[in-house]
C-alpha cells in the first residue's frame, strides 16, 4: 500500500514538486554565480527572494501531502479504508524524502563538485546538512500540518508559535535578566542549539504518532505550545555546557602553563576596585579603569569599528554605563602563536565581611579575545561607586579557550586565488579602500582566523583579526551547503589614526598573509584581587 | 442470528451536552437496520463510534466481534461506508480513485466495479470535487460495494438528493439487501421503510425502540387504537416513530 499512497499523492502533487525543484535549482545557481564577490548582480538578487521562496516553498509541499489525507476531523475517507497508519505515514515522508531531499542533495552535491571541492567531503557534508534539514525543518512543518487540518489553520498555528515563542522570549529575558541563556554568544551555544533541534525532532515524531495513531489533535497542539516554551526556557546552564565542550574537546595540557600573576610594583592594586570611572579622569597605569577615548582609540586600531561604535554610545550614556576596570595582573604562559578567547567571565565584589556587594557577568555579550596584559572588564557605574566605598575583594572568575595556528597561506594581494583543505577556496580582490579576502568552504569554516597585508619587504598592515568562537562539530545548516567567511583589509584609516605600511603601488607584488587558529583547550582560571 | 453489531450502555457527551445516552443496540447479521431519529438525534455520533472514528464516553461497542476502540485494518476491510459528509479527495480523478482503492482491499471485485461504474454513471476523467453532491454520493456508494464487505453502513445517504438519484440509490440498496448486513442512519423514515427488516428509534440521545419491524409493531400496539383492536394495516414508521415521540414526550419514563 506503501507505494500506492506514493504513487496518488505524486499524481496530485507533481507540479508542485517541480515548482519547488525549480525554486531549489534557481537558489543554488544564484549561489554559485554570485561567486565569492557577488560577481552576478542578477544572481545576488535574487537570492533574497528565493531564500524566501526555498522555505515557503518547501514547507507548502510538506503540508500540501500532509492534506491529500488529512489527520484532524472525522469525515476523511482514508479513515474508513484498511490503511496501515504505519504505512501511510512512512508514504508522506518518503514522499519529502524523495520530492524535496533527493533533488537538494544532488543540487548541493553538484555545486560543490563545480566549486572543485572533492568528492567524499562534499557527499558527507551534503548527506549531514540534508538530513538536518529533513530532520529539523520538514519533519516539524510536516507534524504541524498533521495537527492542522487545512493551509489556513497551519499559517494560523504557526503564527500563534511565533508569538508564543517571542512572548517567551520577553518573559524569560524579564525573569532571567542577561542570564536567560547562558550560552548565547559563546561558542557554546552549539550545544544548546543541539538541545533545541532534538528537542525539536523528537517533539515533532511525536505529534506525528499522536495524530497518525491515536488522532490526538489537541494534545499535539498542547505539545507543540509547550515545546515552544521549552525552547526558550529550557537552557543548558553555562558550568554544564563548559564541562560538556570540555569533555567533547579533551584535554592535551597546552593550558596548563597559563595563569594570572598580579603584577608586582603596582602600588594599589586594589584600585582595580576603587578607582576611578572611565572617561573620569587621566589614569591609564594598571589598576585604573581605562579611559573611554582610549579604549575607543584601541578598538578603532585594531579594526573592530563596530566594537568602538558600541564604547562610545556606552561612554554616551551619564546614568549608569559601564565602567571598564583594567585589571592590574597579566596572564603568563600563552604560547607565542596562540590566542585566548574569553568564552565568559564572572565578576563579584566583596566587602570586608565577604558579603556580595556585586555579582555580574558578560552573559549575552560577544566573547572577545584576551589581552594577557591587564585584561579588562566591564562594571556597572552604580554598582562601581558603591565599591569605592566598601568592596574589599574582587574575584574574576575567567572562563577561556586557547586557539592555536593551525595553517597560514599566503595569496597575492590582487585577484589571488588558493586553494587548500585546511582553508577551502578563497580569493582577493580590490575594493575602493580594501583588500577582500573571501573564501568558501565545504563543511564548517574556520571561526577564527586573521589576515594581514604584507609588503614584499615584510613591512605589513594592522592584523585583522576575526574570533566569533564557535565549536560547534556539526554544521547545522538549512541553506548553504558551502561555508563562507573573509575579511576586508583597510587600505587606509578614514580617521587618520592607523597606519598603513603598505602603499596601494606595491600591490602588485603584496600578499594577505591568511592564519586560521582551532580551538585547543578550554580551560578555567580565577583571578582574585584584594584591598 | 447472532449479532454483528453491539453497544452496551454507549453514552457520548461533549461537555456538558450529552449527545447519546445510555444505548444499547443489537444489529442481527444479515438484517437491513434502519436508525432512526431526528437531526441530533445522536445517529452519526453512534456510527463514528462504531467505525472508532471517535471514542464513547462511557459504554462500549463490538462490530463484527471487535472492541470498537481496536477496530484497525482487518476490520475495516470488511466494512462498507457511505455517508452524506464523506471526505473523498477531491482532486482525484474518479479512475484514478478507485485505481488507488483496489489496491486498499484483497477481495476487490473488479467485475462488480464496472458494473456498479456503468449503472451509476460515474464519469471516469472528472475529478472527485466537480461532481454533484448526488455524483458523489454515488462514487461513494460504488467504493463501497466492490470488495463485498460484510458490513455497509450508511449515514444519512439520502439527504439532499433528488429522486432519481434516491431511486437509484436505493435501488443499489435493495439489490445488496440480503448479501450482507446494512446499518443505515436516516431522518427519511418513508423512504427507509422500502427495505429495512430492523429499526432503532433514536430521540435526543436516547434509544425510544430497537428491534424487528413486527415487534416494533407490538410494541406501539397500545398507542394506536386501530391496532389494539386488530386491526391488519400496520401504521407507517413515521406514525409508529411519531407516536412513540409523543408518548416519550409525555412520559419521560416512556
Amino acid at each position: 500500500m506503501f507505494f500506492h499512497i506514493l504513487k496518488k499523492d505524486w499524481k496530485l502533487l507533481w507540479p508542485m514538486v517541480a515548482l519547488v525543484t525549480a525554486i531549489q535549482i534557481g537558489f543554488d545557481w544564484a549561489v554559485f554565480s554570485s561567486g565569492l564577490f557577488g560577481d552576478d548582480a542578477a544572481a545576488a538578487a535574487l537570492l533574497r527572494p528565493l531564500t524566501l521562496a526555498w522555505f515557503i516553498g518547501i514547507a507548502a509541499l510538506a503540508a500540501a501531502v500532509v492534506y491529500q489525507d488529512p489527520v484532524p476531523g472525522v469525515d476523511q475517507d482514508w479513515l474508513i479504508r484498511p490503511l496501515s497508519r504505519t504505512q501511510l505515514l512512512l508514504a508522506k515522508l518518503a514522499f519529502l524524502a524523495l520530492s524535496v531531499s533527493l533533488p537538494m542533495v544532488i543540487l548541493n552535491l553538484a555545486h560543490a563538485l563545480a566549486m572543485g571541492f572533492p568528492l567524499l567531503p562534499s557527499l558527507n557534508t551534503v548527506l549531514a546538512k540534508d538530513l538536518f534539514v529533513f530532520a529539523c525543518f520538514i519533519v516539524p512543518v510536516t507534524a504541524l500540518a498533521a495537527a492542522t487540518r487545512n493551509m489556513t489553520e497551519l499559517i494560523v498555528a504557526g503564527a500563534a508559535l511565533v508569538v508564543i515563542f517571542a512572548v517567551s522570549l520577553s518573559a524569560s529575558s524579564l525573569l532571567f535578566g542577561a542570564d536567560w541563556c547562558p550560552t548565547c554568544n559563546t561558542g557554546m551555544s552549539w550545544l544548546q542549539h543541539l538541545l533545541q533541534h532534538v528537542g525539536v525532532t523528537c517533539g515533532a515524531g511525536a505529534m506525528l504518532a499522536l495524530q497518525y495513531y491515536g488522532r490526538r489533535s489537541g494534545v499535539s497542539r498542547a505539545l507543540a505550545i509547550a515545546g515552544t516554551g521549552a525552547l526558550v526556557f529550557v537552557q543548558i546552564p553555562w558550568n554544564i555546557a563548559f564541562s560538556l565542550e570540555q569533555s567533547l574537546s579533551g584535554r592535551n595540557g597546552a593550558a596548563d602553563a597559563i595563569s594570572f600573576e598580579v603584577e608586582e610594583g603596582v602600588s594599589d592594586p586594589a584600585a582595580a576596585i576603587g578607582g576611578r570611572a572611565a572617561g573620569a579622569g587621566a589614569g591609564g597605569g594598571a589598576g585604573a579603569p581605562v579611559p573611554g577615548d582610549r579604549r575607543t582609540t584601541q578598538l578603532l586600531l585594531h579594526g573592530r569599528v563596530d566594537q568602538a561604535v558600541q564604547s562610545l554610545r556606552r561612554r554616551a550614556r551619564a546614568d549608569d554605563s559601564p565602567v571598564m576596570v583594567e585589571l592590574p595582573a597579566r596572564l603568563a604562559g600563552v604560547p607565542q602563536d596562540g590566542l585566548l578567547l574569553v568564552d565568559r567571565f564572572d565578576v563579584r565584589l566583596f566587602d570586608r565581611n565577604g558579603r556580595v556587594l556585586y555579582r555580574g557577568s558578560n552573559a549575552g555579550a560577544s566573547a572577545e579575545v584576551m589581552r594577557p596584559e591587564h585584561p579588562i572588564i566591564d562594571i556597572p557605574g552604580k554598582a562601581y561607586e558603591k565599591s569605592t566605598v566598601a568592596a574589599s575583594h574582587l574575584q574574576v572568575d575567567y572562563w577561556l579557550t586557547l586557539m592555536n595556528g593551525l595553517a597560514e597561506h599566503k595569496i597575492a594581494a590582487l585577484d589571488g586565488e588558493l586553494r587548500s583543505a585546511d582553508i577551502g577556496f578563497c580569493a582577493t580582490m580590490l575594493d575602493r579602500n580594501s583588500i577582500m579576502l573571501r573564501c568558501k568552504t565545504i563543511g564548517h569554516p574556520p571561526f577564527c582566523y586573521s589576515a594581514t597585508l604584507y609588503a614584499p619587504d615584510g613591512r605589513h598592515d594592522p592584523e585583522v583579526l576575526k574570533c566569533i568562537p564557535d565549536y560547534r562539530r556539526h554544521v547545522p545548516e538549512f541553506l548553504n551547503v558551502l561555508g563562507f567567511y573573509g575579511a576586508d583589509l583597510p587600505l587606509r584609516d578614514r580617521y587618520g589614526m592607523g597606519f598603513y605600511a603598505v602603499d596601494e603601488s606595491e600591490l602588485a607584488s603584496s600578499y594577505v598573509l591568511l592564519k586560521i587558529y582551532r580551538e585547543s583547550e578550554h580551560f578555567k582560571r580565577t583571578l582574585a584581587v584584594s584591598r | 442470528m447472532s449479532a454483528i453489531i453491539e453497544t452496551q450502555g454507549l453514552s457520548k457527551t461533549y461537555g456538558h451536552f450529552g449527545a447519546v445516552h445510555e444505548v444499547a443496540i443489537s444489529v442481527p447479521q444479515g438484517s437491513v437496520f434502519a436508525m432512526m431519529g431526528a437531526s441530533g438525534a445522536g445517529k452519526t455520533t453512534i456510527i463514528k463510534i462504531l467505525l472508532n472514528l471517535i471514542a464513547p464516553t462511557r459504554g462500549k461497542a463490538t462490530v463484527l466481534g471487535v472492541d470498537s476502540r481496536a477496530i484497525g485494518p482487518a476490520v475495516l476491510a470488511q466494512i462498507g461506508y457511505v455517508s452524506e459528509n464523506q471526505a473523498l479527495p477531491v482532486r482525484l480523478r474518479v479512475e484514478d480513485f478507485f485505481d488507488y482503492l483496489r489496491h486498499c482491499y484483497a477481495e476487490w471485485d473488479r467485475n462488480l466495479e464496472d458494473e456498479l461504474r456503468g449503472q451509476l454513471r460515474l464519469p471516469p476523467r472528472r475529478r472527485i470535487g466537480e461532481l454533484s453532491h448526488g455524483m458523489r454520493l454515488k462514487m461513494a456508494m460504488a467504493c463501497a460495494l466492490p470488495f463485498r464487505p460484510k458490513l455497509l453502513v450508511l449515514d444519512e445517504p439520502l439527504s439532499g438528493l433528488d429522486a432519481l438519484a434516491r431511486d437509484e440509490i436505493i435501488g443499489g440498496f435493495l439489490r445488496e439487501a440480503g448479501k450482507m448486513t446494512i446499518l443505515i442512519s436516516s431522518h427519511e423514515l418513508d423512504e427507509v421503510e422500502r427495505f429495512a427488516t430492523h429499526v432503532a428509534f433514536l430521540h435526543e440521545g436516547r434509544l425510544l425502540f430497537q428491534g424487528s419491524i413486527a415487534a416494533l409493531v407490538e410494541h406501539v400496539r397500545p398507542l394506536f387504537p386501530p391496532l389494539a383492536h386488530g386491526a391488519s394495516e400496520r401504521p407507517s414508521l413515521r406514525a409508529m416513530f411519531l407516536g412513540m415521540v409523543r408518548a416519550a414526550a409525555r412520559n419521560p419514563a416512556y
